[in-house]
Order: C-alpha cells, then sequence, then structure tokens
C-alpha cells in the first residue's frame, strides 16, 4: 500500500479546532496514588460485576475486585493500588447515575507490591490455542475497548465472524484528547505487538494502524514501525471529525460501508482502539491486567495540562489539582471529549477504565445557551457522517412527531455533535435528538 | 430566541453565527455595489443604501428585543434583504421605491411568516414581484451605463457593441445589480472561500439555464451573461432560508430554477424570467426538502434499489426526449422561436424585454431587416447592413423606432485597422447617426463627420446606413384606393406575425367584393378577429390604406401585403 496517501470518508464531517499543541508534546506521567481510591464494579457496557473482597480485606495492586459469576457481557474488575478495603458505595458517575463500588485506602510505602499474571508463551501454538489463550487472557486482565465504549474485549475478540482486517483507531478526533496520540509515540512497540497478538488471535491477514495527520510525530513513528511488520501498514487520514467513529474510520480507511445496525465484522473488520491494543500486549507478555490508564487533562480552564497514567479510582479532582488546578474562575469540566463527552460539576467522580480525558473549557470557549430559528442554512446536513437531515429531524422531534422523525434517521444519528457544533443559530440539536429517542418506545427502536 | 442546558452534547461550538452569515453576504455584494456606483452614478447607490436602510429601519420594532446601541441592526437579515432589493431596481427608478419595498419585505413576506427562519419566499422577490405587478412601469426606468449624467431614456440604448466581453465586464443596460457579471463572480468567490455560497443551487441553475437555452434555440452564454440570471443564481436563489437544506435538493432546486427562467423567458411575454422562477422554486423547496431524501450511511440495500430506479428514469427520459425530437414535435417547437444569438443580443441592447422578430423573408443588397416586438406590439425594426470599408467588410447593425428613426446602432464586426479604423466603434462617431430616419437617407452620406484618418472607413459605415435606410423605405405600407384588374378569383400570400396567410379575393365589376382567408398560422384569440376586421375594412373602403388592429399589426400588415399579392402589385 502506498504509504503516503492521506485518507478521508467521503461526504460529512467538519473541522474542529484542534487544540492538541496543549499536550502532544508532553510526555505520559503517572498520576501520584490518591490517599483514596472509589473504584467501580462496573467499568464496562454491561451489568456490574460480584464484589470479590470484604470489608478490611487487604488487597494488592492487581488483585481482583470484582468477578463475573455468570455468563453475559461483562469485565472483572482489579485494584489498581495496594491498600486496605473500607468499605462499599454508591461511587456517582458522569452521566449522573450511580454505580456500586469499593473504597480503598492505599498504602503509600508499597505501591510497587504488584499481582501478576504468568506471562502468556503463545509460541508453537495452533491457531486455535492461539485464540482461545489470547482470549482468555484478554477476560482475566478485565480489558474492555478503552476509546470510551468500555465493550469487553474478549467477548468482542470471541465473535464468529471471519474477520481480514484489523484497524486501529489513532484517529483521536476529539479537540484536546491527546491518549492515543502520546502512547503512539512513547508505545509503539507495544501497539504493534499487540496489534500482532489481535491479528492472530482473529485470523485476519492484515492489520492498518490509522492516524491523523494532525499528530505528525505519532504518524512518523507508526510509519517507522510499520516498516518493519509485512502485515501491518501506517494509514494517514486527513484531519475531519468524527474519523474515530468506527464505521466512519472503516469507510476512510478501507472504503467498506458498515450495513446500518450491523457490525464492522459483517464487512470482514475487527477495530481496536490504540489502548487498548497496548493494554492487550501487556496483559500477555508481562501478566499486567488493566488498573491504569491514560488520561489527558487540558484545556484552557486548567493551569498544567497534562497526559496522566492514573489508577481507576482515583477522583477527577485529584487529576485536576495534579495539573495545578483550575486556571481561571469556574472552568466547564467535561469528561470525555469536548464533542461527546458530558459536563459534570462533582469532582468526586472517579475515574474509570472509560475515562479518556478531562477538559476544563473556559466559559468563553463553552458553547452558549442561547437559540435561534433555523435558518435552512444547510450546514448541519452538510457536515452530518450519517447522512441525515438533522434540522428536519429535530422539527419533528419538536412538533412530536416521533414516527416522522425515526424515518428521517433518529435512531441512525450516532451523536457524534457535528451538526450542531456547526449550526450558526446554535440549535441543540443533539439535545433533541436524544429527547426524541427517549420518547420512542424502545419496542419501536 | 430560547435558551437550553447543555448537559451533553457538544460543549463548544463554531465560531459561524446567522449574524456573521448575513453580514458576509452583504460583504460579497461590495463589488457589485461598486459596479452599479460605476456605472449607475450616485442614484444606483441612493437606491440600494436607502433600501437596506428602510428594511432595517421597518424591522426594528418586530426585534426590538434583539437590538442594543452596539447592534443596531439586529442579526443583519434585514438590511441584507433591502441591499437584494436595492439591487434589483431599475436604476432610474423614484425615490420612494426603496421605502415601498422595506415595508413590503418585512411586513408581508418575512414577519407575516413568523419572521426570519420561517419565511418561504425570498422577501427580497417578493417585494419585487409586489412592485412589479402593482406599478409594471417602473420597470423600465433603464439608465445607459456610464452615461448616466447624461441620458434618462424608455429604452435603454447604448452606442457601443455589446460583444460577450463587454457584457461580461458591465455594459448591460438592466437592474442595478446586474450591471456587472464580473462584479458578481468577485462577491461569489468571496462567498466560496467563507464556505457560504450555496454552490449547487448555483451551478444548477446556471448549468440548467445554458442547457435549456440550446434546447429552445437561444444563445447560452448570453443568456447567462446578460440580465438578471447571473445574479439570481449567485445571490438570490441560493437565499438560505428559501433553499433546500440538503445537498441533491439544492441541486434539483437549482436546475428547477434555471429550466423556469429561461422557459419563462423564451415562451411568454413575462420579461421578469428570474423573479418569478425562483418564487416558484421556493414555494417548492418544502416539498423537495421532504420528499428527497439522502439514504442513510450504511443503507446499502436501499441506495442500491435508488440506483437502479434512478438509472430506469434517466433511460426512460432519454428515450423519450428522443422520440420527441424524432417526430419532429420539439424541433418545430424550438424553430418557431428561434432567435439567434447575434439578434438576441441587439435585442436586449436596444429593445430590452423584447424577445421576438418577425424576418422578412427577402434579403436585398445584403439588408435584412427584423421587425421587433415587445409584448407582441410592434416596437421597430433591426437592420443588418454592410459594405466594404478600407480592407474588410463593416458589419452595422440599425435600431429603428417605428417612425423609421434610428435609436441604436452598432458596428458588428470590422476588420478594420485596430488604431485609426476601430474607431468607428465609438460612440462619438456613431452617435451622429441616431435620431436619423428613413425620410432623408443620403443625408447621412452629405453631413459625414469623418473620422480624420479613417476616412474610408467612416464613408463605409456612412453609406452602410444609408442602404438600411434605403431599404425600410421600399416596403412602406401600400396606400390610395385598390387598382383592380378583371373579374375573377385571386390568391395571394403574405407573411403575418406568426407565418403565411393566404387569402382568396373576389373581384366583380371591378370591386373587391370577398375576401376569404384560406390559410393563417395566427393566435385565434387575437390574430384570428384582426384577419376578419381588416379583411371586411378593406371591402368597404376598397383600399389597402386601413387602420391597422392595435394589438394585431403584425398580423394586420400580413393580411394587408397578402391582398395586394393577390391584386398582382
Ligand atoms: S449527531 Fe447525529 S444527526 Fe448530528 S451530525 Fe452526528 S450523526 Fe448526524
Ligand atoms: S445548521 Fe442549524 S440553522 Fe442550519 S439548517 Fe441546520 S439546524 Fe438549521
Amino acid at each position: 500500500m502506498d504509504n503516503t496517501s492521506i485518507k478521508k470518508f467521503p461526504i460529512g464531517g467538519t473541522h474542529l479546532p484542534e487544540e492538541k499543541e496543549l499536550t502532544t508534546h508532553v510526555a505520559i506521567t503517572p498520576l501520584p496514588v490518591p490517599a483514596e481510591v472509589l473504584i467501580p464494579l462496573k467499568q464496562h457496557l454491561g451489568a456490574p460485576v460480584e464484589p470479590a473482597v470484604k470489608v478490611g480485606d487487604r488487597v494488592r495492586r492487581g488483585d481482583v475486585l470484582g468477578h463475573r459469576i455468570q455468563t453475559g457481557i461483562r469485565a472483572i474488575v482489579h485494584s489498581s493500588v495496594t491498600g486496605e478495603v473500607l468499605g462499599f458505595e454508591d461511587a456517582p458517575m458522569p452521566d449522573g447515575s450511580t454505580v456500586h463500588a469499593v473504597r480503598i485506602r492505599p498504602d503509600q510505602s508499597a505501591q510497587t507490591d504488584e499481582t501478576l499474571m504468568k506471562p502468556l508463551d503463545l509460541e508453537g501454538l495452533s491457531a486455535e490455542d492461539y485464540r482461545a489463550a489470547v482470549i482468555a487472557r484478554v477476560e482475566e486482565a478485565g480489558i474492555v475497548g478503552l476509546g470510551g465504549a468500555t465493550f469487553p474485549t474478549h467477548i468482542k475478540l470471541g465473535l464468529e465472524d471471519p474477520v481480514d482486517t484489523v484497524v486501529i483507531n489513532g484517529a483521536e478526533c476529539e479537540p484536546y484528547i491527546t491518549v492515543d496520540d502520546r502512547l503512539m509515540q512513547e508505545r509503539a512497540d507495544a501497539l504493534f505487538r499487540g496489534l500482532e497478538i489481535v491479528r492472530r488471535t482473529v485470523g485476519a491477514e492484515r492489520g492498518v494502524v490509522a492516524c491523523e495527520i494532525n499528530k505528525p510525530d505519532a504518524l512518523q513513528k507508526i510509519r517507522e514501525m510499520a516498516v518493519n511488520y509485512p502485515h501491518i501498514d501506517a494509514q494517514a487520514l486527513d484531519t475531519r471529525y468524527p474519523h474515530g467513529a468506527e464505521k466512519h474510520l472503516i469507510k476512510a480507511v478501507l472504503d467498506r460501508e458498515v450495513p446500518l445496525r450491523a457490525l464492522p465484522s459483517a464487512v470482514g473488520v475487527l477495530v481496536n482502539n490504540v489502548q487498548t491494543v497496548i493494554a492487550i500486549a501487556d496483559a500477555v507478555d508481562s501478566g499486567r491486567p488493566l488498573t491504569h490508564r491514560v488520561v489527558t487533562v487540558s484545556g484552557h480552564g486548567v493551569h498544567e495540562p497534562k497526559n496522566l497514567l492514573v489508577p481507576v479510582g482515583a477522583t477527577i479532582g485529584d487529576a485536576i489539582e495534579f495539573c495545578g488546578g483550575d486556571a481561571v474562575t469556574d472552568p466547564v469540566i467535561v469528561v470525555g471529549g469536548p464533542m461527546t463527552g458530558l459536563e459534570i460539576s462533582n469532582r468526586a467522580i472517579p475515574m474509570t477504565k472509560s475515562t479518556g480525558g478531562i477538559v476544563l473549557l473556559t466559559v468563553e470557549e463553552h458553547a452558549g445557551n442561547v437559540h435561534m430559528a433555523c435558518i435552512n442554512c444547510g450546514k448541519c446536513v452538510e457536515v452530518c457522517p450519517m447522512y441525515l437531515p438533522p434540522s428536519r429531524m429535530t422539527a419533528y422531534v419538536n412538533a412530536n412527531m416521533l414516527e416522522e422523525a425515526t424515518n428521517a434517521g433518529l435512531h441512525a444519528c450516532i451523536l457524534c455533535g457535528a451538526c450542531q457544533f456547526v449550526c450558526p443559530s446554535k440549535r441543540p440539536l443533539v439535545e433533541w435528538i436524544k429527547k426524541g429517542r427517549s420518547l420512542v418506545s424502545p419496542v419501536r427502536r | 430566541m430560547s435558551t437550553t442546558v447543555r448537559s451533553s452534547g457538544p460543549h463548544i461550538e463554531s465560531r459561524d453565527t446567522v449574524k456573521r452569515a448575513m453580514w458576509d453576504v452583504s460583504i460579497a455584494l461590495i463589488p457589485v455595489i461598486a459596479a452599479a456606483g460605476i456605472f449607475f452614478g450616485p442614484w444606483a447607490l441612493y437606491l440600494i443604501f436607502a433600501s437596506a436602510f428602510a428594511t432595517a429601519i421597518v424591522e426594528i420594532p418586530f426585534v426590538w428585543k434583539q437590538l442594543s446601541w452596539r447592534n443596531p441592526l439586529g442579526d443583519g437579515s434585514a438590511f441584507l434583504a433591502g441591499l437584494l432589493f436595492g439591487l434589483t431596481l431599475a436604476p432610474g427608478s423614484p425615490w420612494w421605491i426603496p421605502i415601498f419595498g422595506a415595508v413590503m419585505i418585512v411586513v408581508v413576506a418575512k414577519q407575516a411568516f413568523g419572521g426570519l427562519g420561517h419565511n418561504f419566499f425570498n422577501p427580497a422577490l417578493v417585494a419585487r414581484a409586489i412592485l412589479l405587478a402593482a406599478y409594471p412601469g417602473l420597470s423600465t426606468g433603464w439608465r445607459v451605463p456610464l452615461e448616466y449624467d447624461a441620458v434618462t431614456t424608455a429604452t435603454p440604448l447604448t452606442g457601443a457593441s455589446a460583444d460577450y466581453l463587454e457584457l461580461f465586464l458591465g455594459y448591460i443596460p438592466g437592474s442595478i445589480g446586474e450591471v456587472s457579471a464580473l462584479a458578481l463572480l468577485i462577491g461569489a468567490a468571496y462567498l466560496l472561500v467563507r464556505g457560504i455560497l450555496g454552490w449547487r443551487v448555483t451551478i444548477g441553475y446556471l448549468g440548467a439555464a445554458v442547457i435549456t437555452a440550446l434546447i429552445l434555440g437561444v444563445d447560452p452564454l448570453f443568456t447567462i451573461l446578460a440580465g438578471s440570471i447571473m445574479f439570481a443564481a449567485l445571490f438570490m436563489a441560493s437565499d438560505m432560508v428559501t433553499s433546500p437544506v440538503a445537498r441533491f435538493p439544492q441541486l434539483i432546486y437549482g436546475i428547477g430554477c434555471g429550466v423556469l427562467t429561461v422557459t419563462i423567458r423564451e415562451l411568454t411575454q413575462l420579461p421578469e424570467g428570474t423573479t418569478y422562477a425562483v418564487l416558484i422554486m421556493n414555494g417548492l423547496t418544502p416539498l423537495i426538502n421532504a420528499t428527497v431524501v439522502q439514504t442513510f450511511f450504511g443503507d446499502v440495500v436501499k441506495r442500491g434499489r435508488r440506483f437502479m430506479v434512478a438509472g430506469a428514469a434517466a433511460a426512460v427520459l432519454v428515450v423519450a426526449v428522443g422520440v420527441a425530437f424524432g417526430t419532429g414535435a420539439l424541433s418545430s417547437f424550438a424553430e418557431s422561436y428561434y432567435v439567434d444569438g447575434a439578434t438576441r443580443q441587439d435585442l436586449a441592447s436596444f429593445f430590452p424585454g423584447a424577445r421576438h422578430v418577425h424576418r422578412y423573408d427577402s434579403e436585398r443588397d445584403g439588408v435584412r431587416v427584423e421587425q421587433v416586438f415587445l409584448n407582441r406590439e410592434p416596437a421597430g425594426y433591426l437592420v443588418y447592413a454592410s459594405e466594404y470599408g478600407y480592407k474588410s467588410r463593416i458589419d452595422m447593425v440599425l435600431a429603428l423606432d417605428n417612425e423609421d428613426r434610428i435609436i441604436g446602432i452598432r458596428v458588428a464586426d470590422h476588420n478594420e485597422s485596430a488604431t485609426l479604423g476601430a474607431l468607428i466603434r465609438r460612440p462619438s462617431f456613431l452617435n451622429q447617426f441616431l435620431r436619423r430616419s428613413t425620410d432623408n437617407p443620403d443625408a447621412v452620406v452629405d453631413s459625414l463627420d469623418v473620422i480624420s484618418g479613417a476616412t474610408v472607413s467612416s464613408r463605409a459605415v456612412a453609406s452602410a446606413v444609408q442602404e438600411a435606410l434605403s431599404f425600410r423605405i421600399a416596403p412602406a405600407a401600400p396606400a390610395g384606393r385598390i387598382e383592380v384588374g378583371e373579374d375573377g378569383e385571386y390568391e395571394g400570400t403574405g407573411s403575418g406575425y406568426n407565418g403565411r396567410i393566404r387569402v382568396r379575393v373576389t373581384v366583380e365589376g371591378g370591386e373587391v367584393t370577398a375576401i376569404e382567408i384560406l390559410s393563417h398560422s395566427e393566435t385565434p384569440d387575437i390574430g384570428g378577429p384582426a384577419l376578419e376586421r381588416i379583411s371586411e375594412a378593406v371591402i368597404d373602403r376598397q383600399s389597402l390604406d386601413v387602420d391597422t388592429v392595435s394589438g394585431a399589426t403584425g398580423t394586420s400588415r400580413g393580411v394587408l401585403g397578402a391582398i395586394q399579392n393577390a391584386l398582382g402589385d
């Protein structure tokens, strides 16, 4: 493949302010272990896991806190610190819900004390055994999709559909966030190793690492690496939101269109996030479970934007403090990216496997709350990557014409927010789309 | 305006605002406004800015809450609508028109629908349509570009020639905003850079106009360069509020505008093709928006089906058009309205609004005459004549009014020396022929003011003019009592408004006793009665010197010619 081509998905999308400069050159630093951590027993898409510890237990970093006792979509939760279990409580989550969680007081002197699994020796295994061994290890390590969706990775790897290409999603199209950017620069070895493992696990011929051109250092690095891997290519993507949306990434990289409501495997593709694949490499080669993740703390509202390696269960407040605290009064705190993330005010919310970024926006850059009538400018339609008419869809929702709204694509929307971003009338289109969805009975979906 | 609390969704927003979009369009109009100032002078600038400010002022009570001392023009949409309206006016419009327009724009076209974003029709065009309906005469206050301090005439004349380049730069007599295609394009380029121009609408509009012009046998380049199409395609049809939101619908809408504009212009007597075409498509916009829907990303099955249906429809269309042309239905239809490019240019320069000519059958001595009709009334003649000059043939075009006086003249083509010889194109030279008439063609040559150094070329022009004027004397209307021969029945033909008229004249006892119309292709409602009336009058008076029927002069002259022809004159 032409190593220098720049690809993009064909229709829709928009260019966002990137703001990656704040952290793209800042190396990942570990967040010091806080006085207490609060580790939720559900950090994945699916049902919570059962507690495996009792109050007063001493746990080591890497010990299982919650395991699955039934089959189903669940992922094991490990302790991110060594210390004492103080109790169980409901932890607040960014979306306003609460989740059962374990509170642990870390033992500051013993943080190098760590429980590891035995490294896997995959040499000489048959394809069948290789696959079984990797999937089992990924499950034991509690790995979920770290791009934000947190779908348990062992289930994704275990799907039956034949896969010919594994695509690594390094698009990272949200402004400010530089998690994958830094990981591609600092841990490219582990990334390529992980990709090779995944590729062999699902029996794909080819692996592709895709990265937007607004991350030149990362792109340079993966291009250099790809030279040594005959089955892996590096692919540059144009800077366009939402390249990180799974189906649009596939469209851009491979020009395959995943049918509505189908999974990428329908077109023979498996997409994984950069950090997820690195976690797989760590679990297989070092036996390390997923207890930490990289979080970008950025924005013009924080003193020292940083990329942090955080123990799961440390709070958002801990991370902001470590980055020098607020730089402005009353910054708007967004968990995730500024496009799809959630706005929070409670800094005691613990970070989980899904927390990719904490962005402190100044009031000026934060979207206002005044909107005007739709002027039919068509910008929202122009940028919608799903080819929907957001203006008409939301007009239907507001007129309570749910049938028409559904036909116009209410449920095909991926909630990327591109439409709302560009709207000159500042209409809260995503808000209305979500409202419309909640009004339509689940049966109709 | 209303407020919402955002918990989710994008927490950042683009810097685009409605206000910014409106001002961007206003900025894009600066080159056009400048061109209007240059070509039409201060009065045009008054009309433009008076419209803009008047509209903004009339809107104040409706948008009171959004205004402040720092933001006196609100979102700028009223100001913009006023600007656009001002640009559609004729440069000689009276002072009160901007105020009239402002009230129409704000009250009728905008606020009656619920304000910005809720109006279905382009406010500036609504105001213009009302103006046209209420005061049809106002659209004719034309002025000659570049001669604004001199003449205001009922019809724009130009002494200079109107070739494509000049049209492009700005010699089009017409509305203020239409004067220079170049200025319009500069503005459009700005919009394109700012990402505001609805280019699908514009491309669809211009493309469809060209194709429709080709089908109807009209000069396509002239169609889009002269007149209002360029202005409408760039600034009127592409108005965001009243055009469709999605890609394909925008294209369809643009195509609809283009087809309708050219069709309305060519097949009806309405001079305002663009206004009505765009308003009609505005009205269809909600329908297009709701019915032409793109298949979703990932809906591969449906998209495949769509492609097949579209392919089949295209095939059917191609076959249908082919069959229509094959049976001659369309080709004869096109032919009957055929006006070639050169003639069209001359019509636009000398008889704006006129779309129809009647070409005299004979071409004598290299002189060709076409009678021009404006709204079915004879408006004058175009006479084409040529003469050999210093080293080439000089082709002249003269426009004569109904009194056979020269009201316009241009050099269509010549190959004289590029320096002195080319001076014959100058208005300063050509203007001496204005108002010369057929009464005394020779005076043209006798009192000629030659260009020193280009005597031969000057004389050639004069003699071409002389010839042209002489020729116009020949087909002057017959007069006096008819001289008839022996008793009997005689047949003859003449050319009416739409084609040949055949008559049979019965002579008994030295008098015309009956006139029978054997065949004609005049319109049944106007031409038909005229045929009867003229025949009766001729029998009544035993003379061909009868009054022509008003509104059917062409037909009247045609039947008189046929009678004369039958009687062997
Ligand atoms: S949020 Fe939905 S409607 Fe808006 S651009 Fe994204 S996919 Fe389209
Ligand atoms: S972007 Fe906003 S104003 Fe423009 S059509 Fe969409 S909803 Fe309407």
